[in-house]
């Protein structure tokens, strides 16, 4: 039990009520004191029943019927079972709401997945059927090209085998000057894809930076661009190299415009095109009229 | 709703909803091209290769002789690239067989071994392309035996292993 007066629990049969802290005599109270006393710390609460019926369920009365018939000397309690009989629903409706959230958020999360996959598959379709999106525009023209800008400048020969002697018979080495702005930002994917040579029909690709920038610098045309060119730069200005057939006069320089959505690129938004041609050799060659599509 | 009822219905939502979410979970790995091999958002080719004619070329090529009972033909074609990267080097390779199993052999029978071939300068930057959304143009000179009129030419469009055939009609000499 304990103290009324200075909150001491000691054994109510072992000091008759008596506390052995501060000598106050303490009443043990009954089960209704006890009800009447929680009920003036607490308030009323017609919540709580009435214990009449502890351990027989369905058979309990409300405190607040109780305390209207004017019975304060009664059996109420605040009903432990009652109380523990309710939590335990509110646990089962608290599992079972969990359950309703786990399943909507799979379903939202199957349904979502579903919708990329079909949005995905049904992208690649249509960039596969569409028809390339294509832009014509003339040597050194500057035209808006992803992040900012580029300029085709000009077309020259550079080698053949009487320059390099290594080189394939029937073959020959041009290289393309391209400049090009862009925002300087490193994140947006602003990557120049790799450029392409069409030459009666036949698309050549591009000599990678690493094969041509030695023999760029020996031949004139230097620097040597690459994908990199104008990722997390502001600007570029070199040169792309290809190998044509000898004696090619007609070239049409192709680079192709991608969203910066992916790492890779992401989507082939439009072919930019500019039609050249290679006026003589080593003394650089001018841009050619452009061809509307 | 009884307290047994509701607990059932409680496991069944419950088991309902990972299932789902192990559904999506999975699907996203697809998604992301993580699993299942797929390749996932990875860029390819996808060449639809169309043939335009087969010219006999003679008995000689760039200096070789070609086998006995045998002539030189140049193969043309139509390359378009469907797919949302680049078809390089042979855009895609071409494996030609006719009725019988000698009926055609491709150049790699003739040319030099590669003991004797010296390298040439830009190695690998030769072969022709055909980058995403154009057609290009192709061309390839094999040994046909003579009195085969067609042969078949197969081919895989991407990476998949789906593989496509066409025949091929033996031209005239040019």
């Amino acid at each position: 039990m304990r103290c009324y007066n200075c909150n001491k629990n000691f054994d109510y049969e072992k000091y008759y009520g008596i506390c052995p802290k501060c000598g106050c005599f303490n009443k043990r109270e009954t089960q209704e004191e006890r009800h009447g006393e929680l009920h003036d710390r607490f308030g009323d609460d017609s919540d709580h029943r009435a214990e009449g019926a502890c351990g027989k369920p369905g058979s309990y009365t409300s405190y607040s019927d109780v305390s209207s018939a004017g019975s304060s000397s009664g059996s109420a309690s605040f009903g432990g079972v009652d109380a523990r009989k309710r939590t335990k629903k509110k646990k089962g409706s608290g599992f079972l709401i969990f359950s309703i959230l786990v399943f909507i958020l799979g379903i939202v999360d199957f349904g979502t997945q579903l919708v990329r996959l079909a949005a995905s598959q049904a992208g690649s379709g249509a960039q596969a059927d569409a028809a390339l999106s294509t832009a014509a525009h003339e040597a050194g023209e500057s035209f808006a090209f992803q992040q900012g800008s580029l300029q085709v400048l000009e077309i020259k020969k550079l080698a053949d085998q009487n320059t390099l002697a290594a080189m394939e018979e029937g073959m020959e080495l041009v290289a393309v000057h391209v400049a090009g702005q862009g925002d300087g930002m490193y994140e947006d994917y602003n990557r120049l894809a790799p450029p392409y040579l069409e030459v009666d029909g036949v698309y050549h690709g591009m000599l990678s930076a690493y094969a041509f920038e030695p023999y760029g610098q020996m031949l004139g045309a230097f620097p040597v661009l690459d994908e990199w060119a104008l990722m997390g730069e502001e600007s570029c200005d070199g040169w792309y190299a290809f190998l044509v057939e000898e004696g090619t006069s007609e070239a049409r320089f192709w680079i192709d415009e991608y969203d910066g959505s992916d790492w890779d690129g992401g989507r082939l938004l439009a072919g930019h095109y500019v039609d050249l041609t290679i006026e003589a050799e080593e003394s650089g060659a001018k841009g050619g009229e452009t061809d509307e599509q | 709703m009884s307290s047994k009822k509701k607990t059932r219905c409680s496991v069944v939502f419950l088991i309902i909803g990972i299932a789902f979410c192990i559904a999506g979970g999975a699907l996203s790995l697809m998604n992301s091209g993580l699993s299942f091999g797929s390749g996932g958002s990875e860029k390819e080719p996808w060449c639809v290769v169309e043939p335009e004619g087969a010219v006999r070329l003679g008995d000689t090529y760039e200096g070789v002789q070609a086998e006995e009972g045998y002539a030189f033909y140049e193969l043309t074609f139509s390359v378009r690239n469907e797919g949302d990267a680049a078809a390089y080097y042979q855009m895609p390779s071409l494996y030609y067989e006719g009725e019988d199993y000698d009926d055609v052999y491709d150049h790699y029978y003739w040319e030099e071994s590669e003991e004797e071939a010296e390298e040439p300068l830009f190695d690998g930057y030769y072969e022709p392309c055909v980058p995403p959304g154009r057609t290009g143009k192709a061309s390839e000179v094999v040994q046909i035996r003579d009195g085969v009129e067609r042969i078949t030419a197969s081919y895989y469009p991407g990476y998949s292993m789906e593989e496509v055939s066409f025949k091929i009609v033996i031209g005239k000499e040019k």
